[in-house]
């Protein structure tokens, strides 16, 4: 039975190749991502700048964060894919050209999970889209609670004052993941956290989202913490590991839980 | 001094105290109050006494009493200078407030320097020249920020200034460039004051209108880039202050004029930056959104009220 599933899905799947296969425009990078998971990329004809260039597709959404609309008609695609970066304007102009359009959303760890199953139903890949998300909540619960309550700061950056992220954001949802007890939390979202606040609470660890930190900081209250003067502070490996929901934020996952 | 001086000085100082014991953290903590809420407020009080002073300087200078330090070019040459060191360049601590403060000047100087006309400073061309390089450079902005769109909501909120950072290495030197103009702008009073005539008036009382007219758009410059430098842009504060004076001194005298005006933009902008560091629970909202939300409506009022601007 299980043999005959699996012909069945082959079938559908190189069906569709055969008859020219899905033209995926992808416009976002963490979609990108979980496409080459189901290893789709060869099927995408149009991605963002941020995708990577062995990606071989039109860039149709560029820094302007506008999508190019002459290029989604000259593409012919028969799936887009969004997650939240487009305006209610271009949803719009693609409803009328009536190409399938699928609008994901995540917040939450557990979102980026069910991605895996709305793109495997999508695509006709629900074994592999199965067998996907068994080895991501695998690895997921293996950097559950690593860490014990131990108070972080996460800063974004330092332009204006200390942007940090609040409880309703993925950045968030992670630290609390492994365990850790975010002084954003008490934010909604991404907001500018008083100095004061930082103070009051002590953090144990402050987490940079970019390079050198210290060029940001020396001279600036941050260096009373003692988190700084114990040398607690880490610079992320890579911000797009925190910025994209996608399969990569296990590493974002393993970078924190071997912060000590 | 006067009773309006003695009354301001009276409700700044008031402030100033209440200040101090307001803010998102509510026990009393000794390094709180010194290390962050002390050097703010003065920073604040500092910032809002030059820019408003800035201002009051730059009506002078054009003759106009809707100019503010800002038509030169220098907020957005200071903000062009923050976010190309902050982006494409990595060198030295401090390098945000160094390349915009440079870039405030640079723009200024060119300014001045295409305006000249055989040695002599046309009120209108300076006028027209800051504000095409300001677009200029605002233009050049827009374009960096068009090719980052992920820096774009960082810089938007530099261009609406903070006291974020505020600490006592920024006060000393603001408090030394703040006397130094304060001293400056007070023994230059008369100077000003003749400027307000017409070129042919200040030249037969003996004012050297070429040389003063340079002298006073560099010095503009440089206490506006100081502030801009340190803070970020804070807007309105200039445009506001020295018509808040002129109302409460009635008069146009510039000797009179400054005490009004320190005080005035210190007690407006510490009055501001208490609402964008109290109101939000912990979270910080760029003070020149205060600024602008007071300042709008301020402005507004002034054309619709007859007199008001002439």
């Amino acid at each position: 039975m299980y043999l005959l599933r699996q012909i069945f899905n082959l079938f559908l799947f190189y069906g569709v190749l055969f008859c020219g296969g899905p033209r995926i425009i992808s416009l976002a990078p963490s979609i990108t991502d979980f496409l080459i998971r189901f290893k789709l990329e060869k099927y995408i004809v149009g991605k963002t700048y941020l995708d990577p260039d062995y990606i071989n597709a039109e860039i149709v959404l560029g820094s302007s964060m506008r999508i190019s609309h002459e290029k989604i008609i000259n593409l012919k695609p028969t799936h887009i894919i969004t997650a939240g970066l487009v305006p209610e304007e271009d949803f719009e102009f693609i409803r009328n050209k009536k190409i399938k359009i699928i609008s994901l959303k995540y917040e939450t760890l557990l979102d980026i999970a069910e991605t895996f199953l709305i793109l495997g139903k999508e695509f006709n890949l629900q074994e592999k889209s199965l067998f996907l998300l068994k080895s991501f909540l695998d690895s997921l619960y293996l950097f559950k609670n690593k860490k014990n309550g131990k108070k972080v700061l996460y800063i974004l950056d330092m332009t204006g004052g200390i942007w940090t992220c609040g409880k309703n954001t993925f950045i968030s949802d992670l630290l609390r993941w492994v365990g850790f007890k975010n002084i954003g939390d008490v934010f909604k979202d991404y907001k500018i956290i008083s100095p004061e606040l930082i103070l009051k609470e002590k953090p144990d660890i402050v987490i940079f989202a970019f390079k050198s930190p210290e060029n940001y900081f020396k001279g600036t209250f941050l260096e009373k913490l003692s988190a700084i003067k114990k040398n607690k502070f880490y610079s992320v490996p890579n911000s797009d590991y925190f910025s994209r929901p996608s399969p990569k934020i296990l590493k974002a996952l393993k970078f924190l839980s071997e912060i000590n | 001094m006067n009773k309006k001086n003695v009354i301001l000085s009276l409700i700044f100082l008031i402030l100033f105290v209440i200040s101090i014991f307001m803010g998102p953290v509510i026990e009393i903590n000794k390094f709180i109050i010194l290390e962050i809420r002390l050097p703010r407020i003065i920073l604040a009080s500092l910032i809002g006494a030059l820019l408003s002073l800035a201002g009051l300087l730059t009506q002078t200078l054009f003759r106009n009493p809707i100019a503010e330090p800002y038509l030169l070019g220098i907020s957005a040459g200071a903000a062009l200078g923050a976010f190309i060191s902050k982006y494409f360049l990595n060198l030295f601590p401090y390098q945000g407030q160094f390349f915009a403060f440079l870039f405030s000047q640079l723009i200024v100087l060119i300014a001045i320097f295409i305006s000249m006309r055989d040695g002599f400073l046309p009120r209108e061309t300076l006028l027209l020249a800051g504000i095409a390089l300001s677009l200029l450079a605002s233009g050049i902005l827009s374009l960096l920020i068009f090719l980052s769109p992920s820096e774009r909501i960082k810089i938007f909120f530099w261009l609406f200034g903070s006291f974020s950072y505020a600490q006592w290495k920024d006060v000393i030197p603001v408090t030394v460039i703040f006397m130094l103009s304060v001293w400056y702008i007070f023994f230059n009073s008369r100077k000003y004051d003749l400027m307000l005539l017409s070129d042919e008036e200040a030249i037969t009382l003996g004012l050297n209108i070429k040389k003063e007219r340079i002298f006073l758009a560099f010095f503009i410059s440089i206490i506006t880039g100081v502030s801009v430098s340190i803070t970020g842009i804070i807007g309105f504060i200039g445009l506001m202050v020295p018509h808040i004076s002129r109302r409460l001194t009635s008069s146009g005298i510039h000797k009179n004029m400054i005490m009004p005006c320190i005080l005035t933009g210190a007690i407006l902008l510490v009055l501001c930056d208490d609402f964008s560091r109290t109101l939000f629970n912990g979270a910080e909202i760029p003070v020149g959104v205060f600024t602008s939300l007071i300042g709008v409506p301020f402005f507004i009022s002034l054309l619709f009220k007859p007199g008001s601007i002439s």
